[in-house]
């Protein structure tokens, strides 16, 4: 199918975008890449009557570290943060999960902004999001300000995002040396959205994990932050038992549903198995040294 | 949304194949349906509209794109390379030979948007590994199931593009 009638403005800067979004209160949307709006207007199951489109407004493609922090802009796509130096550098996790979306075709156009303004809680960016706990930038007619992907994320495709309000920048922290990650999915076919999925990294001292940041993608309405599973592993040696102990922690915590893909006790049971084997290849990983 | 509802108009400028046009497009106008319509290049093939099956890929300003997730609004002032920009009867691309001698297709449907993804993939990475090609054209469904010669078409249009021999066939 194709899109419904809207009407379509490219500002040149954000106050005007804003202000667009003001005088079309509700009823207009932003596209970024459009990767995920796209499809849900061609099916009709997005009807904005007005889109407010980004691509003209500058400042919001690059990628820079700042005081122990990457900050990404909106825009940048994930083909840039996968195949980024920098983010490949101080934060491997996020560059890996970005060569985890879709295709390269998808992934050409999609951006990080728009993949967690979208808040699928089976997609890649808002689950490393909350998993290493970073900040959002959102920007709207008060002003800027920054949330925690807690006081952000809601429910399924659900946000605190208003309607005047546009996501302009993420602020991901940079990772400590030494440390191990891991992106595990489990999907029909390669980078389809995933079943279940988890992400990880996780930082060694003398065999003893000493720092843990997980998130579970795909089994339950929001990104999830597994904390009590965190706080289980820190400080301990990841042998057997405790994998197996943290695999159903996981598999109690998260609240996924039945679809065609898969059962909820399907899901359930695979979220932990997913868990696991992150945990493993990021301890690995860390164990080797690799940075 | 209501009946009443219009589409915004907009004049765009596209460079297609490096021929200039400017159209006037109605803002929910997909770009790969003004490609096929407004330009009568229909050669870049629409197959689930919804970004999965990369039938419509085409090159926009230097990155393979599903087309029918762009809006022809979006990629104005765009240098764009469709199937027709690769080879044309008699002149084939190196990768259209290599589909060719390794039958690398059945009905065809989807050869256009294997085509120019691949065309892409080499200019990227013009050595790819066989894991590489698989991975670069995941987001192309061949439903007639061909994948295993498309992939090696790819590799022997590699091998021939880059100058260098297959490791079977070296000296």
């Amino acid at each position: 199918m194709k899109p419904a009638p809207f009407n379509y403005f490219a500002p040149e800067s954000l106050k005007e975008a804003i202000t667009l979004l003001e005088r079309n209160h509700g009823t207009s949307k932003i596209i970024a890449g459009g990767q995920s709006l796209l499809p849900l207007m061609n099916m009709r199951l997005a009807t904005p009557e007005t889109l407010i489109d980004l691509r003209n407004i500058d400042g919001m493609k690059q990628i820079r570290e700042v005081n122990g922090f990457l900050e990404i802009g909106a825009m940048v796509t994930h083909q840039r943060i996968m195949t980024s130096t920098l983010v490949q550098e101080k934060c491997p996790l996020l560059a890996e999960a970005a060569g985890h979306i879709a295709h390269r075709q998808v992934r050409n156009r999609g951006t990080i902004g728009g993949s967690v303004a979208h808040a699928d809680p089976a997609a890649e960016f808002p689950t490393v999001v909350t998993a290493l706990d970073a900040d959002i930038k959102i920007e709207g007619p008060g002003g800027e300000h920054w949330l925690k992907p807690a006081e952000f994320f809601l429910g399924f495709m659900m946000t605190t995002l208003q309607p005047t309000d546009i996501l302009t920048a993420l602020r991901v922290p940079v990772s400590p040396p030494r440390c191990g990650w891991s992106v595990q999915e489990l999907a029909r076919k390669e980078n389809f959205f995933a079943i279940a999925g988890a992400v990880c990294l996780l930082q060694l001292s003398q065999n003893r994990v000493v720092d843990v940041h997980l998130g579970i993608m795909g089994c339950s309405p929001a990104p999830l932050k597994p904390l009590q599973a965190e706080e289980t592993i820190r400080g301990q040696e990841l042998t057997d038992d405790l994998l197996a102990k943290v695999a159903d922690l996981i598999s109690e915590q998260v609240e996924p549903e039945s679809d065609l893909h898969g059962t909820k006790a399907y899901r359930r049971a695979m979220a932990g198995v997913v868990t696991k084997r992150a945990l493993k290849e990021a301890h690995h990983r860390a164990s080797e040294g690799r940075q | 949304m209501s009946a009443m509802n219009k589409s915004s108009r907009h004049m765009i400028r596209l460079q297609v194949n490096g021929q200039e046009s400017e159209i006037e497009v109605e803002a929910r106008r997909l770009l790969v349906d003004v490609i096929r319509e407004d330009l009568g290049l229909t050669g870049t093939h629409i197959g689930c509209e919804h970004g999965v099956c990369g039938n419509c890929t085409v090159i926009l300003n230097g990155e393979a794109v599903n087309s029918c997730l762009v809006l022809a609004v979006q990629a104005d002032g765009a240098e764009i390379t469709t199937i027709e920009g690769l080879g044309q009867q008699g002149g084939l691309h190196p990768l259209q030979k290599a589909f060719k001698k390794q039958h690398a297709l059945q009905c065809g449907f989807c050869t256009p948007g294997m085509l120019v993804n691949a065309y892409d993939l080499l200019k990227k990475s013009p050595n790819p590994g066989r894991e590489d090609i698989k991975g670069a054209i995941a987001g192309n469904m061949c439903r007639c199931g061909c994948y295993d010669n498309i992939v090696e078409a790819i590799e022997g249009a590699a091998t021939e593009l880059s100058g260098k021999k297959k490791p079977s066939e070296a000296p």
